[in-house]
């Protein structure tokens, strides 16, 4: 379990586009013990500033990109987490790059980077030396 | 206003006719019905984050951005030069990444998003989508993903992976081309090419989890960055790539990446 | 004068509406049904029912709730629009007279109230069009017109009801700023009010049905 206070960034495709923004943060709550939402989250979510191809669009668009992230930088930085949950790759890298502009001083995962620190391990997949 | 980011060529070409025809094709029932509606309210801007971050100003708000862009495409019936077009580009790839989220504040719900995406198929047929775009589905033609990678050096990351990972959850396979499957699982090429840990963490998870699943060796590239620069025919065919090899295996589901 | 105005020329403003609205709604549905093949797949009762109640309720929305002064403005601008002249004691004697129909009438009293609360309703929005960036910078010219005809057959109702001027010309001005505002209804944007329900619906069934979220 991620002790540190931990957010979630709804990506559009996934929440607003995709419906599932409930789910994603059912699981978020089960893999954190401080989850606190963004304002404005769920299908509201405003999008991380990276999407709609503008991460792929390189380098002539950085700056702007930079720019109109600072809505996305100060959601984070109001919830005070340490780690923030992206299931996206794109919004991924967003938020690493606004991370590093804003110096919001945080972790940006996706959940399969955690969830396989976390998952019960069935015996039978366990090597022999870990057992022990 | 921010410096220019598409077309740096001295092009000054723009075919008309194309515009035209586009425009004709595009204006169904949506389209003109919401060109038409629009009752200039405002409401749409406090949505957008592009005129939030830029201390609202109002050049960024949502239905400006269709005015200034489709709108008066249709209002000068596709007649505009090549300058006009590339400012319509800055707007329409720069100021707006197609997010919808203004689509829930307007009180006669128009979906500002799409008429914005229908202004990058009008620039991109134009050749004035952003070259890193360009790039990308140059790729997705020759190679069937974003990153130019061979079919082959795919299924060599996988076993790569797999074989890595199996030291940590004993019986881990990434299944390649499995029949039958029930879920096929695919990528954003940018894993296979620089985080092949991602394709090792999710195949953890299917193991773990016990799934019945596979990846195809072919259409695996699940992002569509030509459906983002409104190139519509290497959208469909990227789509339908991925859901071909799900047809070819027999897989009753495709999962995507995070 | 008033025998033309306050005959055929009211029967050439309801054809002219209600004709018109009913050829443009039907022209764009097969249009949308020709070209627009994807939104019909999706296409759900009940998210359309659920989008359009949220909007034409007060506050049902987060967009309204956001933003109170344009919600009350725009409320009270649409219940008077159309409240007034469909349960004007006066209107209702002339259609009693001319075809034998008549709905419920409000007083007097109350209707003149309500048409002062029109044009106050009204100036609010003008003045939003003036003051705010955000909806000066999308407003046109057409935007003041569209206002200006569809406040004219109240200002001149009130002016004609108080006997401001010679009562027959100002009652014929009357009767042809009504007729203006019906037959406009068709050509211009104030067709919203059929087709913001068309769009509602769609918009509505795009996010809910298709993806289980809401646009309100």
């Amino acid at each position: 379990m991620l002790t540190e206070p931990v957010t979630y960034q709804d990506p559009c495709n996934i929440s607003r586009n995709g419906g599932l923004a409930k789910q994603g943060r059912e699981l978020v709550k089960a893999l954190c013990t401080d989850f606190r939402d963004m304002r404005d989250n769920g299908d509201y979510n405003h999008c991380c500033g990276g999407g709609g191809g503008y991460i792929p669009m390189g380098p002539p668009f950085k700056r702007r990109r930079m720019e109109s992230g600072r809505v996305k930088a100060e959601q984070i930085r109001e919830t005070g987490a340490k780690t923030v949950i992206v299931p996206c790759h794109n919004c991924i890298d967003q938020i690493r790059d606004l991370n590093k502009e804003y110096d919001l001083g945080i972790k940006a995962v996706h959940f399969k980077t955690i969830i396989p620190h976390m998952m019960i391990i069935p015996d039978d997949m366990k090597h022999e030396e870990e057992s022990e | 206003m921010a410096e220019a980011a598409v077309d740096t060529t001295e092009d000054q070409t723009v075919d008309t006719k194309v515009i035209k025809e586009r425009l004709d094709l595009l204006k169904g029932g949506r389209f003109k019905m919401w060109l038409e509606i629009c009752a200039h309210c405002g409401l749409c801007a406090d949505s957008c984050f592009f005129y939030l971050a830029h201390d609202k100003d109002p050049k960024y708000m949502p239905s400006h951005k269709v005015m200034k862009t489709l709108g008066e495409l249709y209002d000068k019936k596709g007649e505009v030069d090549r300058a006009t077009l590339k400012e319509m580009a800055e707007v329409v790839y720069g100021d707006c990444t197609a997010c919808r989220r203004c689509s829930m504040f307007c009180p006669f719900g128009i979906d500002i998003a799409t008429m914005i995406a229908a202004g990058r198929g009008i620039c991109c047929s134009q050749d004035l989508h952003p070259d890193g775009l360009k790039a990308a589905i140059q790729n997705y033609k020759d190679t069937g993903n974003q990153m130019a990678m061979s079919s082959e050096d795919f299924v060599e990351t996988c076993e790569w992976m797999a074989e890595e990972t199996e030291e940590e959850l004993k019986g881990l396979e990434i299944p390649i081309d499995k029949q039958g499957a029930r879920i096929m699982y695919t990528v954003n090429a940018r894993e296979p090419k620089f985080y092949p840990q991602d394709i090792a963490e999710a195949a953890m998870i299917f193991h773990a989890a016990r799934e019945n699943w596979t990846m195809p060796s072919n259409g695996w590239d699940d992002t569509n960055l030509a459906m983002f620069a409104g190139d519509g025919k290497t959208m469909t065919a990227q789509v339908k790539l991925v859901y071909d090899a799900a047809e070819r295996l027999g897989a009753e589901n495709i999962g995507i990446t995070e | 004068m008033y025998e033309f105005v306050s005959g055929p020329l009211v029967w050439v403003a309801f054809i002219v509406f209600i004709g018109g609205m009913i050829i443009k709604t039907v022209g764009l549905i097969s249009l949308s049904k020709k070209k627009d093949k994807v939104v019909y797949n999706h296409l759900n009762l009940d998210w359309s029912m659920r989008s359009i109640f949220r909007w034409l309720v007060p506050f049902g929305s987060r967009g309204m709730r956001e933003n109170p002064v344009l919600t009350i403005a725009g409320f009270v601008f649409h219940i008077c629009l159309l409240a007034v002249p469909l349960f004007l004691l006066g209107h209702n004697i002339l259609w009693d007279e001319a075809w034998g129909i008549s709905l419920w009438s409000m007083p007097d009293r109350i209707a003149d109230w309500m048409t002062l609360f029109l044009i106050a309703a009204a100036i609010v929005l003008i003045i939003r069009r003036i003051v705010l960036p955000e909806v000066k910078i999308v407003t046109t010219s057409t935007d003041y017109i569209l206002l200006a005809i569809a406040c004219a057959p109240f200002i001149t109702g009130y002016m004609a009801y108080h006997q401001w001027m010679d009562a027959k010309t100002i009652t014929i001005i009357h009767i042809l700023c009504g007729e203006l505002m019906l037959i406009s209804i068709p050509f211009t944007k104030l067709s919203h009010m059929i087709l913001f329900f068309l769009s509602r619906a769609h918009i509505g069934s795009e996010f809910g049905e298709r993806r289980g979220t809401v646009t309100w």
